[in-house]
C-alpha cells in the first residue's frame, strides 16, 4: 500500500512534466508515401548526373514534362531543391508529402547523361505483383501515410525510357 | 613508435619474480545479515597480505595458502558497517571462524576505495568528494557502456561520450577528456586523443567504479583535472564462479509523425557471460560480449562484440601477478547531428551512409608485492591500442591508430602515525592517421604523498608531483603539482573534510595536430597549444543524521587558466586554442535515507555549478547549471522496483556558431528523465536466476543531450541473468 501510494505520489509529480521538444509545428497527419529504396549495381559516379523518385498519375506516363511543370506528377526531391537523393547507398528510407490522389506509376528514375529533358531512364519501380505486366498503383487519400512503399532500384535494369 | 608490449611485460614480471613453496593453512566462515539472511558478494582481506575473497550466494567464503602466524581480518560490503576481526592460523590448521554478522547502514561512509591515496581507505577518511557504483547497481540498470551508469552519478553530467564532472568540461567530441580514465589504478585514455573509450571496458567486468571529484593532478598527473574515474574489475575467486546475461529491448515510435523515420521496430539485444576459477597458485578468467543496437535514430545502428581474459598468479600469500586483456570490434554509423528540428531523428542526407569501424585492445598487467601492514610495491603496466576508420570525409575517410603505454611503480609504507606512498610514472603515446599525422609523446612523472593521523579524528595528507612532457616536433614542458586535505571528525557521526590541489592536462596530439574535415566542419591544427591548469579548492561535511538517514554538503572552487577549446575561426575553421580564464564554483547536497524498516532506499543529490568565463563573464558552454538527481528501491517482498528520476537544466550557452552549420541548434529544454526497472530473483534447478524490465525514459519526454541531438526515446528492456 505504501508502495502504491509513492509510486502514485512521484508519477503525479512526474506527468506534471509536459512532453518537452516538439517539432516546430503541430504535427498534423501527413498525406504521403513512405519506404526504402534499395540499391544495387551502382555505376560510376560520373554516369550519375541526377536521381529522383517520381509518382505518375499514368501509366505509362505520358507528357512527362508538363506533367512534372504542373504539379500532376511529384517529384521527390523536388525539381527546384539542389538536394539529391544519397549517392553509393545500399537502401534510403524516404517519405513524400503528395496530393490525395491515385498514382499509377511510383518510378526511381536515373539521369544517366547531361541532357536533362532526354536523358532519363527508370532504374526500378514499385511493383508488388511483378508476374503481371502492370506496375502497382498508389491510392493516397487525405491524412493518410502509405507505409512500407519499398522499391528496389538495380542500375543494370532499365525498366524504362523517359 | 611501436611497443612490443607483451613480450616486454613478460620479461619485466620475470625479473621480478621468484618460486615460494605453498601453505597448506586456509579460513572459512560464513556471513549474514542481522535477519541472518546470507550476503553474498562480500568482501574478505587479509590485511599485510595479497589474500583474499568474496562470499558466494550461500554467504560462504574460503581463503587457502594462508601462512600461520597472527593477521587482520578485514570484512567489508557497501551498505554494510565494515568489520575487522583477528586471527590466529597455526601450521596446517583449517580454521572456520563460524557465522559472522554484518550491520546493515544505509550509508557510504564504510566503504573502503582506493583512488584518492592508492591505497585502501574508508571513503568518509579521504579529504575529497567521492561517489561509488557498484556491480549490483550496473547489472540492475541493464548498463552496455558504462557512460549509462555514471549519468546517475552526483555532480556528473555526460555531454554525448564525454564526461563532465562538476563543470569541469564542456563539448569538444570526446577529445581531450579533463576526468583521469583509470582501469586498475592505471591510466587507460587513446593516444592520440586522450579520450574516454567507455566501451573498451565490459561492463560484465567492472566490480566498482570509484568517483574521485576535484583536480587529482598531485597523485595522478596530467588530464585529472576535473576529476578520476577509477574501474575495479571483478576479482578471480577460488571457486568456480560465471555469470551470464541476456537482454532484448525495443525503442517506442516517437509521438510525432514528422519525427517517424522507420517503418520497422527498432531493437537493441545482447548477450555477455564470462567465468573462471582458481587452481591452486593460478587463476584464470574468460569471457565475452555481444551487442547489436538498431538505434532510435537513422544512420544510428551499431554492431559490437569481445573478448576478454584475466590471469592470476599467486606467487605466494605475499605477492600476486595479474595479467589481463580485452579485444573489441564495434561497426557503427555515425549520427552526429540531426537534419533539423522537424526531423530530429534523421542526419543530414548527406551523412546518410556515414559509419566507423573501431577496433581496440588492451593488455594490462600488476604485480603487488606486500612487505607487511600498510607496506607494499605495486608495478602496473597497461598497453591500449586504438584503431579506428571511418568514410566521413568523402571517399578515402578518416583512419587513425594509437597506441598507449601507461607504467608506474608505486611504493606505499607507514611508519608511526604516517603512511608514504611515492612512485614514478612513464606515459608513451602515439598516433598514426591522415589526420593527425605521425607524431608521439612521452610524459615521465615522480610523485610522493604522506599522510598523517595525529590522532583518531585528525588526518592530514599533502602531496606533490613532477611531470615532464615531451611532443615529438614541440617544446617540451614541466609542471609542479602539489595538493593538501585533511579531514577531521568532529563526532562519531560528523567529519569535515577539505582539499586543496593543483591540475593540468597537456594538449593532446589530436588537438595539437588534427586537420579534416567532418560533417562540415573543417578543423586545423595549432602547434601552440600549452597545457590548460586548474587550481581546485574544496570544503565539505558529512553527517550521519540516524542509522538511516545521511547528508553530504560540499562547497567546491575551481579556477581554470589557458582552458583548451575548440573555436570556430573568423574564417569558418575550428581550431583548439587556449582561450580563456574560467572559474566554476558551485555545491553539492547528497542525502541518502532508508524508510518503512528499509522498505524504500532513497538517494538524492542536487549540484549546482556556476561556470564562468572570467573576461567575458559569459557562462562557459555545456554546462547544466543545476543538476537533480532521484533514486529509489522499493522493496516489496522477493521483488525489487527501482525508480529514478534525473533533472538536467538546459546548457545557458552553447557555441553559437553551431547554428551555421546545425538547423535549429539552439533548440533545447530541461531534461527530466524517469526510469522504471522491476528486478524478480529466483532459483530454477539450483542455478540463481534474476528477471529484470526496464523502462528507460518511462514518459516519453523529448530533450537534447547535445546541440541537434535528441536525447534516447523510450525503451522497454527485458533481461535474464544467471549465476549472480
Amino acid at each position: 500500500m505504501k508502495f502504491l501510494l509513492y509510486i502514485g505520489l512521484i508519477s503525479l509529480f512526474l506527468l506534471n512534466c509536459n512532453e518537452g521538444m516538439s517539432p516546430s509545428e503541430p504535427d498534423r497527419g501527413i498525406t504521403g508515401v513512405s519506404g526504402t529504396v534499395y540499391f544495387t549495381n551502382w555505376p560510376p559516379a560520373d554516369s550519375i548526373f541526377d536521381l529522383r523518385l517520381i509518382l505518375f498519375r499514368d501509366f505509362p506516363p505520358t507528357d512527362i514534362q508538363s506533367a512534372i511543370l504542373s504539379g500532376q506528377a511529384v517529384v521527390y526531391p523536388a525539381i527546384t531543391d539542389t538536394f539529391q537523393l544519397p549517392l553509393f547507398v545500399d537502401d534510403f528510407p524516404y517519405q513524400i508529402e503528395t496530393p490525395a490522389a491515385t498514382f499509377e506509376y511510383f518510378a526511381v528514375a536515373h539521369q544517366f547523361g547531361t541532357n536533362f529533358l532526354a536523358d532519363w531512364r527508370v532504374i526500378g519501380h514499385y511493383d508488388i505483383s511483378p508476374q503481371d505486366t502492370l506496375p502497382t498503383a498508389l491510392t493516397i487519400t487525405q491524412g493518410t501515410l502509405l507505409k512500407n512503399i519499398n522499391i528496389y532500384a538495380n542500375f543494370d535494369s532499365i525498366l524504362f525510357s523517359l | 613508435m611501436k611497443y612490443h608490449s607483451s613480450s616486454f611485460i613478460l620479461i619485466f614480471y620475470m625479473c621480478l619474480l621468484f618460486p615460494i613453496s605453498g601453505f597448506s593453512q586456509s579460513i572459512s566462515g560464513h556471513i549474514v545479515n542481522e535477519a541472518g539472511e546470507a550476503l553474498a558478494g562480500v568482501s574478505i582481506s587479509v590485511e599485510g597480505t595479497v589474500l583474499g575473497a568474496a562470499t558466494d550466494l550461500a554467504g560462504n567464503f574460503n581463503i587457502q595458502r594462508i601462512p600461520p602466524g597472527s593477521f587482520t581480518l578485514k570484512i567489508h560490503m557497501l551498505g554494510y558497517g565494515s568489520k575487522e576481526q583477528l586471527i590466529q592460523v597455526k601450521a596446517g590448521e583449517i580454521l572456520d571462524l563460524g557465522t559472522i554478522v554484518l550491520t546493515e547502514t544505509p550509508v557510504t561512509g564504510e566503504a573502503i576505495v582506493v583512488t584518492a591515496a592508492k591505497y585502501e581507505q574508508k571513503i568518509r577518511d579521504i579529504s575529497s568528494s567521492m561517489s561509488l557504483i557498484n556491480q549490483r547497481e550496473l547489472r540492475l540498470r541493464n548498463i552496455v557502456t558504462l557512460d549509462q551508469a555514471l549519468a546517475y552519478v552526483p555532480g556528473v553530467n555526460i555531454n554525448g561520450s564525454q564526461m563532465n564532472i562538476r563543470g569541469s568540461s564542456g563539448y569538444s567530441r570526446g577529445v581531450g577528456s579533463r576526468v583521469l580514465f583509470l582501469m586498475d589504478g592505471i591510466p587507460i585514455l587513446t593516444g592520440d586523443t586522450r579520450e574516454i573509450n567507455f566501451d573498451v571496458i565490459p561492463t560484465y567486468l567492472i566490480s566498482r567504479v570509484e568517483i574521485l571529484k576535484g583536480a587529482g593532478s598531485a597523485l595522478y598527473g596530467s588530464s585529472a583535472l576535473g576529476g578520476v574515474v577509477n574501474i575495479i574489475t571483478h576479482d578471480i575467486e577460488q571457486s568456480p564462479f560465471y555469470y551470464a546475461r541476456i537482454y532484448a529491448g525495443m525503442y517506442s515510435e516517437p509521438s510525432y509523425n514528422r519525427w517517424r523515420w522507420s517503418e520497422e521496430r527498432l531493437y537493441n539485444r545482447g548477450v555477455s557471460a564470462f567465468g573462471g576459477r582458481k587452481l591452486g597458485k593460478l587463476g584464470f578468467q574468460l569471457g565475452g560480449s555481444y551487442a547489436l543496437d538498431d538505434g532510435y535514430r537513422q544512420n544510428d545502428r551499431r554492431e559490437r562484440y569481445s573478448f576478454s581474459t584475466k590471469f592470476s598468479w599467486f606467487v605466494s600469500p605475499y605477492q600476486e601477478l595479474l595479467i589481463s586483456a580485452n579485444y573489441m570490434n564495434q561497426d557503427r554509423q555515425n549520427f552526429l547531428y540531426w537534419k533539423d528540428l522537424d526531423h530530429a531523428l534523421q542526419p543530414p542526407d548527406d551523412q546518410l551512409g556515414d559509419k566507423v569501424r573501431s577496433t581496440r585492445y588492451y593488455i594490462s598487467s600488476r604485480y603487488r608485492h606486500v612487505l607487511g601492514r600498510k607496506n607494499f610495491l605495486t608495478v602496473r603496466l597497461l598497453w591500449f591500442w586504438n584503431r579506428f576508420r571511418d568514410n566521413i570525409s568523402g571517399a578515402t575517410g578518416n583512419k587513425a591508430t594509437s597506441g598507449n603505454l601507461s607504467s608506474e611503480i608505486q611504493y606505499s609504507m607507514q611508519l608511526g602515525q604516517t603512511i608514504f606512498t611515492t612512485g614514478i610514472e612513464g606515459i608513451f603515446n602515439s598516433a598514426e592517421s591522415n589526420i593527425f599525422g605521425e607524431h608521439s609523446g612521452q610524459n615521465y612523472a615522480g610523485y610522493c604523498q604522506a599522510e598523517f593521523s595525529p590522532t583518531n579524528r585528525w588526518k592530514i595528507i599533502a602531496g606533490i608531483r613532477g611531470d615532464y612532457f615531451d611532443v615529438d616536433s614541440l617544446d617540451s614542458d614541466y609542471r609542479i603539482n602539489p595538493k593538501a586535505g585533511l579531514t577531521y571528525s568532529v563526532t562519531s557521526r560528523t567529519t569535515f573534510r577539505s582539499s586543496f590541489g593543483l591540475g593540468f592536462r597537456a594538449p593532446s596530439l589530436a588537438e595539437i595536430f588534427t586537420s579534416t574535415v567532418a560533417s562540415g566542419f573543417q578543423v586545423i591544427p595549432n602547434t601552440g597549444l600549452k597545457p590548460e591548469r586548474n587550481s581546485s579548492l574544496e570544503a565539505g561535511l558529512n553527517h550521519q543524521i540516524s542509522k538511516n538517514f545521511s547528508l553530504d554538503g560540499s562547497y567546491f572552487y575551481n579556477y581554470f587558466n589557458d582552458l583548451i577549446e575548440g573555436e570556430f575561426l573568423q574564417s569558418g575553421e575550428v581550431q583548439f586554442q587556449n582561450i580563456t580564464r574560467a572559474a566554476v564554483q558551485g555545491t553539492e547536497l547528497v542525502l541518502t535515507g532508508r524508510f518503512f524498516a528499509g522498505f524504500m532506499t532513497s538517494g538524492l543529490s542536487y549540484t549546482y555549478v556556476d561556470a564562468r568565463d572570467l573576461d567575458s563573464h559569459n557562462f562557459l558552454r555545456f554546462r547544466p547549471r543545476h543538476l537533480f538527481y532521484w533514486n529509489n528501491q522499493f522493496s516489496p517482498g522477493d521483488v525489487l522496483v527501482f525508480l529514478d528520476y534525473r533533472f538536467v537544466k538546459k546548457y545557458d550557452r552553447i557555441d553559437e556558431k553551431f547554428a551555421v552549420i546545425i538547423p535549429d541548434a539552439d533548440e533545447r529544454v530541461d531534461a527530466h528523465i524517469v526510469d522504471i526497472r522491476i528486478a524478480y530473483p529466483l532459483q530454477i534447478s539450483g542455478i540463481p536466476l534474476r528477471f529484470n524490465f526496464e523502462i528507460s525514459n518511462l514518459f516519453q519526454y523529448y530533450h537534447v543531450d547535445l546541440v541537434g541531438s535528441l536525447a534516447p526515446l523510450r525503451q522497454y528492456t527485458f533481461s535474464m541473468e544467471a549465476g549472480l
